[in-house]
């Protein structure tokens, strides 16, 4: 289908608008400075308002074709919205308008493909997202506003915590944090919480006021993340310090790293010496053999099941 | 019977007359019929489907598409049970919070390939080029082996091919107790249940539709007496709260009603899940806590339970196995050797002389042919 924009008549009266499209604040935001709307002409039309200088244009379909109001809105979205720009309100506001058009075909065909376009979540997870938003936290709607997290992590996080005052938790999230740091955090957080619920420990909120304490107490980002990280894998970190503690212990010569898997899931822990003669190689040698025979009666952690059952 | 009832059918055009398409519509009575020529299309021009609950309300019709008899691809760094799949069904309305289907099937319908003698062909073929070779095949990798048989009488199908043809181990593999054919039919002594178990609190959790322990085994049971060889597949094992207890009455209730010869083989599998899975079962299943444990990521790109979690979880079932008896024959499916050794003492291969896919078809082999005397 073509589609045309020509200038709208003056003094046009725009009918079956969702509202009053001067002043609803559905249409103001959108865009910033174009609003939407759309009037019946016998054939559907679509209108692109100008606030700032009053014009209004109209679509036109090509003779004998019909435009509906979600083609339409296909239309206006993919060629004057820029979804990089358009803010999460904006397309919250366009989807609902959406919504309330009456239409005899379902929304699967009709609101759904619109939500690519605005950079929404997708086909069902879409909806719930869209039904979900006027009821997040303000500073979720915040953090979301001012795309320091992204809208799948928004709504996962309202869909699992909603039941919490959960914008307690979000008020100490550093705000310098990056996207992904801050979503990995909002991610991290629900986890913790679920897997506390799930042990049946402290239902209450006595465990997220001491989640709280610990996390608030925070140096800076890197801490509050390493705090984090602690909260969420108390069993990896305890094996990663242990190991960790164990081999700067040796006071190995420098050029000496040993080094297991991420996560200890093999056996083996590697070395790595670095040399620049046999003669070089030889001394490092003895002093990694000294090293080792001073400790012979300590656990020896470099056999990895010792790591684990390290409390 | 079905958990989801189906709303809408597309049958692909060539198999429109097949019987079994036939058979299988007039079971579903007065439901909307739509005709297709591609998958592929058919698939793009679908709504992408989040749910398995959605996925089950339409079914698909159609030929099986691609190699028909698939070796189980296994995963990197983990060992294989030298399994051999055939994608029959594909989607599943049980409503697992776990299944990895959810993040592997991009279909938003549940497909049921009907054309069976395609299948028979095949097998027949795997038996010209390869005479004696034996190999265990299964269904129900990409679905519940038995949640639709009663549509598709496809039970009494792979019954009457694989009677007598003893190089192959057949296994329907099922959460539900949708046996009745089976037990209407004679077992031909190489044909294998395999029922995933777990504690009740596991089902009442994250198995919305699946049948309870005591409908499994007592379902079990009664296919023994028919002639059915058992296979209990203890996956996904889970970190709950009180997990010993309740593994313990698991194994102690499974063993009440079934003995340890009615057992083809075990498998044991904790939890596991790819970063597909995680993404939806954050939005299908949100009351499920199974991804609040501490897991990492694996060689094979999946995240399992730290290796001493998993370990203990795994040496617990063991323990409680090894109490009902010594020998049954339990493996690990895609587990890492050194967790194989940690928990089982051995790996496969390791001791016999034999390399580890030879042990592990051995195992299977010595096992599942009992009663019948079919091969020693």
């Amino acid at each position: 289908m073509k589609i045309h924009i020509v200038p709208l008549e003056k003094n046009s009266k725009l009918l079956n608008c969702p509202g009053n499209i001067e002043n609803n604040e559905i249409f103001s935001p959108v865009l910033n400075e174009l609003s939407f709307g759309y009037r019946e002409n016998g054939q559907q039309i679509l209108l692109l308002a100008h606030c700032r200088s009053c014009s209004v244009m109209e679509l036109q379909p090509d003779e004998n074709e019909t435009i509906d109001i979600f083609t339409a809105a296909a239309f206006l979205i993919s060629h004057f919205m820029n979804k990089n720009k358009a803010d999460i309100r904006t397309s919250f506001l366009m989807i609902d308008t959406l919504f309330n058009v009456k239409s005899d075909l379902p929304v699967q065909q009709t609101v759904y493909p619109l939500f690519p376009l605005l950079g929404w979540l997708p086909s069902k997870k879409g909806e719930d997202a869209y039904r979900a938003f006027p009821n997040f936290s303000e500073k979720l709607c915040t953090m979301l506003q001012n795309k320091k997290i992204g809208l799948n992590e928004a709504f996962l996080f309202h869909l699992h915590l909603s039941e919490y005052p959960y914008n307690e938790i979000l008020q100490i999230i550093p705000e310098n944090l990056s996207f992904s740091e801050t979503n990995y955090c909002l991610k991290t957080i629900t986890e913790i919480i679920q897997g506390k619920i799930a042990d049946c420990i402290k239902k209450d909120m006595i465990f997220i006021d001491e989640m709280l304490k610990k996390l608030t107490s925070s140096k800076n980002k890197s801490d509050f993340i390493a705090k984090l990280k602690q909260l969420r894998y108390p069993k990896i970190m305890q094996a990663k310090k242990c190991f960790a503690d164990y081999v700067s212990a040796f006071e190995f010569p420098s050029g000496v790293s040993v080094t297991t898997d991420d996560f200890f899931e093999k056996n083996t822990v590697n070395m790595e010496i670095s040399f620049n003669s046999r003669e070089n190689l030889e001394k490092k040698v003895t002093q990694i053999l000294t090293q080792l025979k001073a400790k012979k009666d300590s656990p020896d952690y470099f056999c990895i099941e010792n790591v684990w059952e390290e409390k | 019977m079905i958990p989801v009832a189906f709303e809408k059918v597309w049958i692909e055009n060539k198999v429109a007359n097949h019987y079994k398409t036939q058979q299988i519509l007039s079971k579903l009575g007065n439901i909307e019929i739509n005709r297709f020529d591609d998958m592929n299309s058919l698939i793009r021009s679908s709504q992408t489907v989040f749910h398995p609950k959605d996925r089950s309300r339409t079914l698909v019709l159609s030929a099986i598409r691609g190699e028909i008899l698939r070796k189980c691809p296994g995963t990197h760094g983990h060992l294989c049970c030298n399994y051999h799949i055939i994608n029959q069904y594909i989607g599943c309305p049980i409503g697992c919070s776990y299944c990895i289907l959810q993040g592997y099937l991009n279909q938003p319908f549940t497909i049921i390939n009907v054309d069976i003698e395609s299948i028979f062909q095949e097998l027949e073929k795997f038996q010209r080029t390869y005479p004696g070779k034996q190999i265990r095949i299964g269904t129900g990798e990409l679905g519940d082996s038995l949640v639709y048989d009663h549509l598709t009488h496809f039970s009494e199908d792979f019954l009457n091919f694989f009677a007598g043809r003893n190089e192959f181990i057949f296994e329907f593999k099922t959460k539900t107790t949708n046996v009745e054919l089976l037990l209407q039919n004679k077992s031909s002594g190489n044909i294998v249940i395999g029922f995933s178990v777990n504690p009740d609190i596991v089902r009442i959790n994250e198995e919305e539709f699946s049948a309870s322990l005591k409908e499994r085994i007592e379902a079990a049971a009664t296919l023994v007496n028919a002639g059915y060889k058992i296979a209990l597949h203890f996956d996904p094992i889970v970190l709950i709260p009180n997990a010993e207890s309740e593994y313990r009455q698991t194994v102690h209730f499974i063993f009440s009603l079934l003995k340890p010869e009615d057992i083809a083989w075990i498998s044991l599998g904790t939890f596991r899940y790819t970063t597909d899975l995680k993404s939806m079962m954050e939005y299908n299943y949100p009351k499920s806590s199974l991804l609040s444990r501490e897991f990492v990521l694996c060689s094979d790109n999946k995240f399992r339970y730290f290796r001493p979690i998993r370990t203990k979880l795994y040496k617990m079932v063991i323990d409680f196995l090894h109490d009902v008896n010594k020998n049954l024959p339990i493996y690990l499916c895609m587990e890492s050797p050194e967790v194989w050794i940690d928990t089982l003492g051995i790996l496969p291969g390791s001791c016999s002389g034999c390399s580890q896919k030879e042990t592990m078809d051995l195992l299977f082999k010595r096992r599942v042919i009992v009663k019948k005397g079919i091969e020693n």
